[in-house]
């Protein structure tokens, strides 16, 4: 019974941190369903790196204006 | 505070190569153009507060291809601190264009010529210091694929410096830029000659052209008139000019330039009347060799004594020992177990593959492919460029399809994206390998056959969509350079079969393994007064959702309800109907070296079946993250519902074909079945000769003005 519990417990936790994985890979904009972005050449159409573009573009600009 | 360093070149210069070597990150490098579809950010190694941006190749700033709009725009909204112009070496002249115009842009720029071994290997001098200090700009000598010069290039863009001084043009092209310059009212030279271009991009950024258009048209035309020539070849005439000026002293030729390798190789390889059998004859050794010969040994010991015998066994006695439940155990044996090792017992013919697929790719030779593919696909409206994506798309559908972006024609970009899943994934390769290993018995033509399959569903789609009013039109003219063959770098090859196979790896540990338990739990449990275990499997909620539709595949030869789920549950990916298969079949008793799992699975399909069977799993829909994909290529939801349901109906018509028509010949006798395949065989002849569709003017002026605001 308690081989059973602990057994169960341990899956539902690997399941639960699946889970969670697959939402925040969803929620950063990467794609759940394929296996990562290393070695994808289209990496940064879908994954953290075009938020990280976009960021780095947003702190350029101000101070661009500022230059001008 | 962060510096930015814009990394910018032709395509196929090596800056993907160079990026990893600054970043020292691991972005795939592929040895064609546009590997490189939008700007990737790393940092400078040592260095954290400097940030590299790599932007895709282009060769000049004019927007006329989306690479160029996303470089150009880059440069001129975010204007990084430094750009290092990458250029090759051994085609100094024509990357030379694009650094004309990066140095107009008011930013500092480092030149690194790269591919300095292969320059010296063709008998080229280069004097970087003279041609220095004839562009006005630092130039270092690199190899980004050897790494030498790496560090004099990290110096040089650290060492900081100042705005270039502008190469002259001519006299009279100088006094043309001025005038304009005067007249809109702007500093900048390079936004000057978009303006002598007449690129409407300018437009915005500077609101009062409006207003001075009438003098503007009379100082470009003036130059028109003089040299009997438009305006955007006269820009490119003198840009070239400047590039000619800078050179000579530079740049020598120790030795008469003769043909090299690669030309004596490309004369056979892309021969017109040899090339297309040397292809087949290349990808079908691949595919025989990875899953047929060598890789079959190593799958079938993880197959049947690994995941067959070994670990089940031990798992369920120390299951048993500890006392958990029977439920529990026959859950992580027979559903965890059973299906996850299913589909890791693949693994080895994979990596086999990856590395034949990386050996091609880092060689040259899938750049040429691409180039043999333009003189097919032009056949049918498509160009050479709708089959790199094709490539790409051999590790994963989902980068193949967002690949499709750097097509430009929407209609071809959409066709693209409709067909790319058609070539065999990597997911696929399981469900390839399992059919042919446990039902042909691991027969030599099945494997490389389904490659086949799929080029063939890409042209004979291509052929039917285009002659639709939806995708006709002519080709793009295809343009792209040829790398250089040589020899695969080891660690170039071994990085991207891991990169692919780890992605397969990780995905068997995540949504497979979630895919397989859900399967597990659903063919266990049934409606027997209430929710319960079921004894028997036909009895099971999985049984009751797949058999209601089984009746679909039933004139495909496999209209049984575990057939059903497997392919239902490929819509997950398409790993799962592998694993599927593990779970449904490794439920009934297992030899010792668990051959019978797919012994179990052979006696539930005849060949044909079987092979019809693996027709319809290559062409369906693909997995729900390449249909995402599709989705976001497509751009609407409308598109995307026709993407998968043309994907479905033209999988379920090949294979109602095929196994109706197989089973005719077979039997050598006619039924109803017989007909009706042979009627959907007249259709798709009938599509594929028919007279194309001329577009209507208003979709033709739809797209062009959605290409046009694009």
């Amino acid at each position: 019974m308690i081989a059973t519990v602990v057994i169960s417990a341990m899956l539902i936790v690997i399941v639960g941190m699946i889970v969670r994985s697959m939402v925040l890979k969803a929620r950063s904009g990467q794609s759940v369903g394929c296996g990562g972005c290393s070695g994808c050449s289209v990496a940064s159409c879908c994954s953290r790196a075009e938020k990280d573009s976009a960021q780095i573009i947003q702190i350029q600009m101000p101070r661009q204006r500022q230059r001008s | 505070m962060t510096r930015t360093i814009a990394l910018a070149g032709n395509p196929n210069s090596g800056k993907s190569t160079l990026f990893n070597r600054l970043t020292g990150s691991k972005q795939s490098v592929g040895n064609w153009p546009g590997v490189t579809l939008e700007r990737k950010v790393g940092r400078l190694r040592q260095h954290p507060d400097v940030a590299i941006v790599d932007l895709p190749g282009v060769y000049s700033l004019s927007a006329y291809t989306l690479e160029e709009r996303v470089a150009r725009d880059y440069l001129l909204d975010a204007k990084p601190d430094c750009i290092i112009n990458i250029v090759d070496g051994t085609n100094l002249e024509r990357n030379l264009f694009l650094t004309t115009q990066l140095l107009e842009l008011g930013i500092p720029v480092v030149i690194a010529v790269n591919m300095m071994d292969l320059v010296r290997h063709q008998g080229l001098t280069l004097d970087t210091s003279l041609l220095s200090r004839n562009l006005g700009v630092p130039v270092v000598e690199i190899s980004a694929s050897h790494g030498s010069g790496i560090d004099h290039l990290t110096d040089a863009v650290l060492r900081g410096h100042t705005v270039p001084a502008l190469l002259p043009y001519t006299p009279e092209h100088e006094a043309a830029l001025a005038a304009i310059m005067q007249v809109v009212g702007t500093s900048n030279r390079w936004i000057a000659t978009q303006v002598f271009e007449r690129d409407e991009f300018v437009n915005p950024r500077l609101p009062q052209i409006a207003r001075v258009q009438e003098q503007l048209e009379s100082i470009i035309t003036r130059r028109e008139d003089a040299l009997d020539d438009d305006a955007i070849s006269i820009m490119a005439a003198e840009r070239y000019t400047q590039v000619t000026n800078v050179l000579p002293g530079s740049f020598t030729s120790t030795s008469a330039r003769s043909l090299t390798l690669s030309d004596h190789i490309d004369q056979i390889v892309t021969n017109r009347w040899l090339a297309l059998p040397i292809f087949a004859v290349v990808m079908f050794a691949v595919y025989y060799i990875a899953v047929t010969t060598v890789g079959t040994y190593v799958t079938d010991y993880t197959n049947d004594v690994i995941f067959g015998n070994f670990v089940p066994n031990h798992v369920a006695v120390w299951l048993s020992d500890i006392g958990t439940a029977e439920w529990l155990n026959r859950l992580v044996v027979e559903g965890i177990i059973g299906g996850v090792g299913a589909v890791l017992g693949f693994v080895p013919q994979l990596m086999l593959l990856f590395i034949f697929l990386a050996i091609l790719e880092d060689s040259g030779y899938m750049a040429r492919v691409a180039f043999i593919m333009d003189r097919a696909f032009r056949h049918f409206g498509l160009s050479g460029k709708s089959f790199i994506p094709m490539l790409i798309g051999t590790g994963c559908s989902v980068p193949g399809i967002m690949a499709s972006r750097t097509i430009e024609n929407e209609r071809d970009r959409k066709l693209t994206a409709m067909t790319t899943s058609f070539i065999p994934c990597g997911a696929k390769l399981a469900v390839i390998a399992l059919i042919s290993g446990a039902i042909f018995q691991g027969a030599w033509w099945v494997a490389p056959s389904a490659y086949f399959v799929g080029m063939a569903a890409v042209i004979l789609s291509g052929i039917i969509l285009k002659k639709s009013v939806l995708f006709s039109g002519d080709p793009a003219p295809f343009v792209m350079e040829l790398p250089p063959y040589h020899a695969p770098r080891p660690s170039v090859v071994l990085r991207s079969m891991w990169d692919r196979s780890w992605a397969f790896i990780r995905r068997a540990g995540t949504i497979i393994l979630l895919a397989t338990m859900t399967i597990w739990f659903l063919a266990n449990v049934g409606w027997q007064h209430g929710p319960r275990f079921v004894d028997d499997l036909d009895n099971s909620f999985l049984a009751a959702v797949s058999g209601s539709i089984a009746w679909i595949f039933a004139p495909l030869g496999w209209g049984t309800w575990q057939s059903t789920a497997a392919t239902l549950s490929g819509l997950v990916a398409k790993e799962s109907v592998v694993g599927t298969f593990g779970v449904l079949y490794g439920v009934a008793d297992v030899s010792d070296d668990g051959a019978e799992v797919w012994g179990q699975l052979a006696a539930s399909f005849t060949v044909l079946a079987a092979y019809s069977f693996l027709l319809f799993n290559l062409l369906c829909a693909p997995c729900f993250a390449a249909i995402g994909a599709i989705r976001r290529e497509m751009g609407n939801g409308r598109w995307t519902a026709f993407a998968v349901a043309y994907q479905t109906v033209f999988a379920w018509t090949i294979s109602f074909i095929f196994y109706q028509v197989g089973i005719a010949i077979r039997d050598r006798a006619v039924d109803g079945w017989t007909i009706l395949a042979v009627v959907a065989l007249a259709g798709i002849v009938w599509l594929l000769v028919k007279k194309p569709a001329r577009p209507r003017r208003a979709a033709v002026v739809a797209s062009i003005g959605s290409e046009a605001t694009a």
